[in-house]
């Protein structure tokens, strides 16, 4: 079965700013896709392109098969939940829902009963005679939604659709949307800049940084393993080590307090990643476990967990200790941050 | 009357009183006359004698549709030109330019451009002059004395009110709406019959309101224009007032008007209503 | 805070009920006249020469006449024109709304030198008296039309068809001028049908409403033959347009400029004197040269080429002019407009 989204050497430039290079992407059928990526970074610009309001210089773009980088917006079999839902003003509820149905030449009855079914879906049966504008955000949004999958598109594109709402409402829905994706079986593409959400909700996430795609994969895998110094960076907390490659081939970080032996490593600038969670600080040294020597310079309470800034040489290091953990740990005092070899990965990119 | 009170009244009282000096009391000037003989008695006759005179029916029906036609014509024309500035224009100057050349005519008297049109469209004006050398006609048209003469002038006059109103409308339809639009599958044209048209739909009522108001009630273009061979409504209040001095009968054709204007209007309004606003 | 601005007004008006009483001569009149040129010449002829001989300042009030007569109506209390201008016609409604006051011939030397013609009485005592005639005559294209035009009965020749401009009742001339050719054709006084009928049969470019429509007609060729008034048609002759203005044998209907003295004026002597300075003759040469104004002050001299232009023609004289009664024409006013809404100005 071919994948419901192939996206192949995509470039896009705006006035010579390259804004998307060599994008290469594929979407199975039914999968939630997060686009991740701090704001400029393409993400937007390649929905866009995939919606077809944009025009990109090479590159193609196939649904389900079929090449549709040329075709206008409303000859491509997906739809999109905008990020201020871009519902019109004019129509009733009922109306946004049933015009995609309407443009699609299905009959008045037939359309109208689809968009029932589909706010119905939303959880928004019989609010179909009101106006967009007496509703409220989160209702609004849920239109949107509505409106988006009323014809059952095989990929569906949203675009930070739930950047508008507050924190609360936001977890809510997020739940929500995961469970009618599964219920239609629709792929879901979901553009945010926000990593928990995209950690939640996405069976892959596409990691992107300044129009290039860094790392596609599950979040937790990325977290595990991530591909560059960026993506090491951006999901998740990173302690990020610089690397100094020695002549005989090893590498030493932490001004010599770490040394790896030489392996297989990418060429170029190195960066050392290590999970603040996989460092043990404790008074003693413990056994298998790199021991360094470190003072406590800073200890901060975050409810389930607290950080814990060490000084080690001229660097600094951060380590998320259990509460419990933190008995007989103050500010200033001597201790051991203990790691594992290999729990510290060296990813490219300078630190 | 409290020290600080005293201010805010009197703020109050400054737009209010500019109100009635302005347009309450000579309406009130007229209404009163309308309804009173010569000798200051009150009297229905004035109204009896515009209403059972079939003439002034004629006139009337003159008016409204040479009114009517200039908001048409303006529509038809106003749009497009409207669509043209806000939508295909990108180059700012040219934009600022072309909405400049559309405002400064409004500036210049009403007078002075309908005389340039009494210049271009006579005989031996410009417009007859240049449909002679296409060899589209072969004696000179008339259009002075001619309803067309008149919507002409009127057109001319009045289209910048059509194209702001429009414009402003088409510059607030949010672009979104129209990406929205054709991801759901509508085509350009689709996208301008359901939404953009509809919502720039206030725009143009207001615009045509305003120009159908000017143009049935405009003198000096149909005046200069007409050639003195066609009468519209407002001709006949003018001579009542300038060569009649019958204040009391002017009177009443006015009210007559303005009345039957408030209700055209009216009725255009409530059809071209939303159905739930 | 309200007792002293009540005080204050009370004392202002005081001292403008006693002013006049005790003010011997006014630094300055209010003279109502019209814009223009007109309110030029008036000011050049009349009041400089005024101002330089009393030491009088004379102040503009400028508007046409109906809304001279308009402002009188209001001020009839306490007037601020002292002297105002008004056309043939607007002057007898002045007189009717009594706003007018009496000219004494003691206070108005000047009198005795005016044609008897210019002087418009009530009953036995003087209301208005004219400054100076203008007509309406026959004007026409020296280019186009070949043959000298010499009847009003010309403009139906079909040679001139769609050509043709006469006044319309919008204009002031309009309604006195179908009354005028009503007169001239020796239709029975007082039934304008058989006029209307052959006015409705002239093959007309326009009828002009103002002054100003009839000049641009003759100026873009719209118009080659047809009724202007002198003062327009020499305008446009000045120029160096193709326009010639002649006095059909029928003559040429006519009004003319007329003062009054204002009702209720606190300075009716200085207003008499203003009047006086406007009837004298160079006062009166001064109009002619300049708005080719017929003098209607006796004897007065003026160029030959001034002459020629004035309203009744080269030869002529106030004898050639058709002044009408205007309560006659004031009386039919209402039903002339009516007629002609109703039998020309409809397709």
């Amino acid at each position: 079965m071919s994948p419901i989204l192939a996206i192949d050497g995509l470039s896009k430039h705006f006035g010579g700013q390259p804004a998307l290079t060599a994008i290469e992407l594929s979407v199975e059928q039914g999968e939630f896709i997060a686009l991740l990526g701090p704001s400029g970074c393409g993400k937007t610009t390649l929905l866009r392109c995939i919606a077809g309001f944009l025009t990109p210089e090479a590159g193609t773009i196939r649904l389900a098969g079929e090449d549709v980088t040329r075709l206008p917006p409303y000859r491509r079999p997906l739809n999109t939940v905008f990020q201020n839902y871009a519902l019109f003003p004019h129509m009733s509820v009922a109306e946004n829902v049933a015009y995609g149905p309407r443009r699609q030449g299905v009959a008045k009855d037939e359309a109208t009963k689809r968009a029932a079914e589909a706010l119905e879906l939303v959880g928004l049966a019989g609010f179909g005679e009101r106006l967009p504008a007496q509703l409220s955000g989160g209702q609004q949004q849920r239109v949107a939604l509505a409106r988006a999958i009323v014809n059952r598109p095989q990929l569906l594109l949203l675009d930070e659709p739930l950047s508008a709402l507050d924190l609360k409402l936001r977890k809510k829905v997020q739940s929500e949307l995961k469970q009618i994706q599964h219920r239609l079986g629709i792929a879901f593409l979901f553009v945010t800049h926000d990593q928990e959400e995209a950690m939640t909700m996405a069976d892959r996430i596409v990691l992107m940084n300044r129009g290039r795609i860094e790392q596609i994969g599950r979040g937790q895998d990325i977290y595990a393993r991530p591909a560059t110094r960026f993506a090491a960076d951006f999901i998740g907390d990173a302690n990020l080590l610089a690397v100094n490659r020695r002549s005989d081939g090893s590498f030493s970080l932490l001004d010599g307090a770490i040394t790896l032996p030489a392996a297989d490593a990418p060429q170029g600038e190195l960066t050392g990643v290590l999970r603040p969670e996989d460092i043990l600080v404790t008074a003693e040294p413990v056994a298998e476990r790199l021991a360094l020597p470190v003072i406590v310079s800073d200890v901060v309470h975050v409810g389930s967990h607290a950080s814990v800034a060490l000084t080690v040489g001229g660097s600094t290091l951060t380590a998320r200790l259990a509460p419990s953990a933190l008995a007989g740990l103050s500010v200033g005092q001597a201790a051991f941050a203990n790691i594992r070899l290999s729990d510290l990965r060296l990813v490219p990119g300078d630190a | 009357m409290s020290g600080t009170l005293r201010p805010v009244l009197l703020l109050c009282a400054l737009p209010a009183a500019f109100f009635v000096a302005f347009f309450l009391a000579p309406m009130a000037v007229v209404l009163i006359a309308s309804l009173t003989t010569a000798a200051g008695q009150p009297t229905f006759a004035h109204y009896l004698r515009i209403l059972a005179d079939t003439y002034h029916w004629d006139v009337l029906w003159v008016t409204f549709r040479i009114g009517a036609l200039t908001t048409l014509v303006c529509v038809l024309i106003g749009y497009p030109l409207a669509w043209y500035l806000v939508r295909i224009v990108k180059w700012r100057p040219w934009r600022r330019f072309c909405v400049i050349l559309l405002v400064v005519p409004l500036f210049t008297s009403n007078i002075v451009r309908s005389f340039g049109w009494m210049v271009l469209l006579g005989r031996n004006g410009l417009v007859n002059d240049g449909l002679i050398g296409l060899g589209l006609i072969e004696r000179p048209m008339r259009f002075l004395g001619t309803e067309l003469g008149i919507l002409i002038g009127l057109v001319y006059i009045l289209l910048p009110f059509i194209v702001l109103a429009v414009g402003n409308a088409l510059a607030k339809v949010d672009p979104a709406l129209e990406h929205a639009s054709a991801d759901l599958g509508a085509t350009p044209a689709g996208t301008f019959r359901t939404i953009i048209f509809p919502l720039s739909l206030p725009g143009l009522m207001a615009g045509a309101v305003m120009v159908f108001m000017l143009a049935v009630s405009a003198y000096v273009t149909p005046a200069l224009l007409s050639g003195g061979r066609i009468t519209v409504f407002s001709m006949l209040i003018f001579q009542q007032y300038s060569s009649v001095f019958d204040f009391n009968y002017g009177g009443a054709l006015s009210i007559t008007m303005l009345v039957l204007t408030l209700a055209l209007v009216a009725i255009a309004g409530r059809l071209s209503e939303p159905r739930r606003a | 805070m309200t007792r002293p601005i009540r005080l204050a007004a009370a004392m202002l008006a005081t001292t403008l009920l006693t002013a006049p009483a005790l003010a011997q001569q006014p630094s300055s009149i209010t003279v109502a006249w019209y814009g223009g040129n007109w309110g030029d010449a008036f000011k050049a002829c009349v009041a400089e020469p005024f101002s330089k001989a009393t030491g009088i300042a004379v102040n503009a009030e400028i508007g046409t006449s109906t809304v001279t007569l308009a402002k009188l109506q209001q001020q009839k209390a306490a007037p601020t024109i002292d002297v105002a201008w008004m056309d043939g016609g607007i002057s007898e409604l002045a007189l009717a709304a009594e706003v007018t006051d009496t000219l004494d011939p003691a206070a108005i030397p000047n009198l005795a030198n005016t044609l008897p013609e210019a002087i418009y009485k009530n009953g036995a005592t003087t209301y208005a008296v004219g400054t100076g005639y203008y007509s309406l005559g026959l004007t026409y294209n020296t280019q186009k039309v070949k043959a000298v035009p010499t009847s009003w009965n010309d403009l139906w020749k079909p040679e001139f068809e769609d050509a043709v401009t006469i006044p319309s009742p919008a204009n002031s001339s309009g309604v006195p001028f179908v009354m005028f050719l009503s007169k001239i054709w020796g239709h029975p006084a007082g039934d304008l049908s058989s006029t209307f009928k052959k006015i409705k049969e002239l093959k007309a470019a326009l009828f002009f409403d103002s002054s100003g429509a009839a000049t641009n007609a003759y100026q873009s060729g719209e118009a080659i033959i047809g009724a202007h008034f002198n003062v327009g048609a020499w305008d446009l002759a000045d120029k160096g347009l193709p326009i010639g203005f002649v006095v059909p044998k029928e003559g040429a209907w006519a009004t003319d400029a007329r003062l009054h003295l204002v009702k209720g004026t606190s300075k009716k002597e200085a207003a008499a004197k203003f009047i006086n300075q406007a009837l004298t003759p160079e006062a009166s040469g001064c109009l002619a040269e300049k708005l080719y104004l017929g003098p209607s002050v006796k004897n007065v001299a003026v160029k030959p080429e001034t002459a020629r232009k004035l309203p009744w023609g080269e030869t002529g004289s106030v004898k050639n002019l058709q002044l009408f009664d205007w309560a006659e024409i004031n009386g039919l006013r209402s039903r002339v407009v009516d007629d002609w809404n109703r039998q020309i100005a409809r397709k």
